[in-house]
């Protein structure tokens, strides 16, 4: 597309002027394009919101305009596709965000209810209802293998007298 | 376009349109800038920004960085 050039060249090269519909490129758009093109070059954003935007770049320390307004062009593309995606992305975005969030509310309620807690509670909670009969204790040993070494504190190696 | 240099008084104007550049992000960059005296004030629908340096300085340079400052502080504060 030959005629399609939104790009005027002046003053020897070292002032460009590029007109942008603010129909295709959004102002926020334009902010941006310029914005990581600032070391290169001056930025004068002026012309009506509504129907024409004109960017005049001016450039620094001699380098080529041209290139920087083709670049400022690359630019206003580049910005545009990341807002397309940006607005795409948002839902799954904010997806992610929330479940995160729930997922620690979760962590904090995991906190307050201890399972291993409960679970010793349950187990006290029945070693204390069964009762063991000393008879039930009692170690048969014939050959006295299981003598202690401190035998004044061993249980059941007594015989039970009834026996 | 939108600035012009005064070598007499040693001035460097900007004409700034405020669709694009907003009189907060002005007046703020205005409140950050040292060693520079500005005046602002309404030329029709325009912000005529005067300024001044208080060193000698490359008066078209500096103009031109102050605008870039106003798109660099736009970029930081709007987007």
């Amino acid at each position: 597309m030959p005629g399609l050039k939104n790009v005027e060249i002046m003053e020897q090269g070292k002032k460009a002027i590029v007109n942008v519909n603010p129909k295709v490129f959004a102002l926020e758009v334009i902010y941006s394009a310029a914005y990581v093109l600032l070391d290169k070059a001056y930025f004068l954003i002026d012309g009506d919101p509504e129907k024409e935007i004109k960017v005049e770049i001016i450039s620094k320390q001699g380098k080529e305009v041209e290139k920087i307004a083709l670049e400022f062009n690359n630019e206003l593309v580049n910005y545009s596709v990341y807002v397309v995606q940006a607005a795409r992305n948002q839902a799954v975005r904010e997806a992610i965000i929330s479940r995160a969030l729930a997922t620690n509310l979760n962590t904090e309620t995991e906190e307050e209810y201890c399972e291993e807690c409960a679970e010793e509670e349950a187990l006290e909670k029945k070693a204390s209802e069964i009762k063991i009969n000393d008879d039930d204790l009692y170690i048969k040993d014939p050959d006295g293998i299981a003598e202690p070494w401190t035998p004044e504190k061993a249980k059941g190696l007594k015989k039970p007298k009834n026996e | 376009m939108g600035f012009f240099v005064v070598e007499g008084k040693g001035v460097a104007v900007l004409e700034l349109n405020p669709a694009f550049y907003p009189e907060k992000v002005i007046d703020l960059a205005i409140s950050k800038t040292k060693n520079l005296e500005i005046k602002k004030s309404m030329q029709g629908k325009k912000i005529r920004l005067e300024l001044k340096a208080k060193e000698k300085v490359n008066l078209k340079e500096l103009a031109l960085e102050f605008s870039n400052y106003l798109l660099s502080s736009m970029k930081n504060s709007k987007l």
